[in-house]
């Protein structure tokens, strides 16, 4: 369950391009900034095996809400509270490193995600071959093609485990045959009765997957309802 | 369900652990021979500032070779383990902003990977100093400002990390610093007495690197006075880097 009360979130973006202890010291003038709303009392309830699919603008608060709901920015004002632990899938194989072998990067990403390190010791073959990459756990990653790592990183992301998922445009990356695998894997994890939010511009997803939409611009919440009533709402601004 | 305190105390030192690990595989592409290479110039700057000081200069202090030696070892610590908090933010911005880590594992494990480096240089040099017979019988006891100088350095890399997401240039500042302090810290030079002398172990540094080489090298006691007040202000170092580290910490991630 996570529950969402009036949360704003703001950010301090400075005029000039980068502070230093220079311009503090010997700068002219004040130092200036301006504040930005990425999110403004945003209330927002997901019940337990909900699956909410969130639509809008770039730049209208979607990353900033998965960020929120995951912990990694505290919320300026509002609360938020979420019962279960949370798996964060924002951006896939973040924290791969091209130089250090597939093995290294799968203990790397995976503990990064909060995966026990015995655990993807005992299922790294079993990890490598969901993902087709088949006995290369000695090679370079940057030998790996692109499509081939978000495979990787996805099967990776996977194992968290975790009853509530937050995917950020996971599904953008990567060839048909791989956003065909996603899309299975986000439909067995529904069956599973997991919670989870997830970001896309890709409305005919979020019309399979979600039987609720949010319409989230400017960083608050216009539209929340059934997927038609919604796009309808987001086509029509 | 919730990991128990236990479970997730382990999942955040396999964090530290995988981050630091993988750091220093990078540094060294995971060959042995890679280290060798990264002796490479410290031997080099060994040799050139024996040359220097000996013949150029004309330092008579017996045994100026190993004094040197250890400082150059100690000082190569402070100054990578100062600066490592500050680099491994900023190339682990992306995953700080992706996964809910607290970026104080992102320091620690920073820190650590320069420890690795320190514990293998430690064994080398001991090794060296054991075959060369210059090691003093007290030598186990430099194991305590060694420490000091981890705790020290460990609590300027969270200092100079947390500077460092509020001021772009800290990592310009720092490096400009440390150039001084390498001078300002008798690492390649002898000052035991004397006024200036009583100027320079103000510096903690100094302080740690003096009792490293008096328990290596020499084997008589320094007063407990000048022990306590360098373990003191480690430790306090160490302390207060790692509190303002932690009060900030949670909005770390946006800043970077």
């Amino acid at each position: 369950m996570i529950e969402l009360r009036e949360v704003s979130k703001v950010f301090s973006i400075p005029h000039q391009k980068r502070k230093t202890v220079f311009d503090r010291a010997f700068g002219r003038g004040h130092y200036t900034y301006e504040t930005f709303h990425a999110l403004r009392d945003v209330s927002l309830r997901v019940e337990a095996g909900e699956f909410l699919g969130i639509v809008g603008p770039n730049g209208g608060g979607k990353s900033t809400l998965l960020r929120v709901v995951a912990g990694i920015y505290p919320a300026t004002s509002g609360t938020v509270h979420v019962e279960g632990a949370v798996a964060p899938i924002l951006e896939l194989g973040v924290g791969f490193n091209g130089a250090l072998s597939v093995r290294d990067n799968v203990f790397l990403y995976g503990v990064l995600l909060g995966v026990p390190r015995r655990r993807l010791d005992a299922e790294l073959p079993a990890i490598l071959d969901r993902a087709g990459i088949g006995r290369f756990e000695d090679a370079r990653l940057e030998t790996l093609s692109t499509g081939m790592r978000a495979r990787l990183a996805f099967t990776v992301a996977l194992l968290a485990e975790a009853p509530i998922l937050l995917v950020d445009e996971t599904l953008a990356v990567g060839d048909e045959a791989f956003q065909a695998q996603c899309l299975a894997e986000l439909r067995k994890l529904k069956g599973e009765r997991r919670t989870a939010i997830l970001v896309s511009h890709d409305l005919n997803v979020l019309r399979e997957l979600c039987p609720r939409l949010v319409l989230l611009e400017g960083g608050t919440v216009r539209a929340d309802g059934t997927p038609p009533e919604v796009i309808e709402r987001y086509h029509s601004r | 369900m919730p990991p128990s305190p236990s479970a997730r105390g382990l999942l955040r030192w396999e964090v530290v652990r995988e981050l630091a690990v993988s750091d220093f595989r990078l540094k060294y592409y995971d060959s042995a021979l890679g280290y060798a290479w990264s002796m490479l110039s410290p031997l080099l700057m060994l040799a050139v500032f024996y040359f220097v000081f000996r013949f150029v200069v004309g330092v008579t202090t017996p045994g100026y070779l190993v004094y040197l030696l250890v400082g150059l070892v100690c000082w190569t610590f402070f100054q990578d383990c100062s600066y490592s908090g500050l680099t491994a933010l900023a190339s682990k911005a992306g995953v700080l902003k992706a996964v809910h880590v607290p970026a104080g594992l992102v320091v620690a494990a920073g820190v650590l990977s320069t420890l690795i480096t320190l514990a293998i240089n430690s064994a080398v040099l001991v090794v060296v100093l054991g075959l060369a017979g210059k090691l003093s019988p007290l030598a186990p006891l430099a194991l305590l400002p060694l420490l000091c100088l981890a705790l020290l350095a460990a609590g300027t890399s969270f200092l100079v990390a947390l500077a460092g997401v509020q001021f772009r240039d800290v990592g310009l500042i720092w490096s400009v610093l440390l150039q001084a302090g390498f001078w300002l810290t008798p690492v390649v030079y002898v000052a035991n007495t004397g006024p200036v002398a009583e100027l320079l172990y103000l510096n903690p540094v100094a302080r740690c690197l003096h009792l490293i080489r008096w328990f290596l090298l020499y084997d008589y006691l320094p007063t407990p006075r000048f022990v306590v007040l360098t373990v003191a202000v480690c430790a306090g170092t160490f302390l207060l880097g790692v509190t303002l580290f932690l009060r900030r910490q949670s909005t770390i991630p946006e800043s970077l």
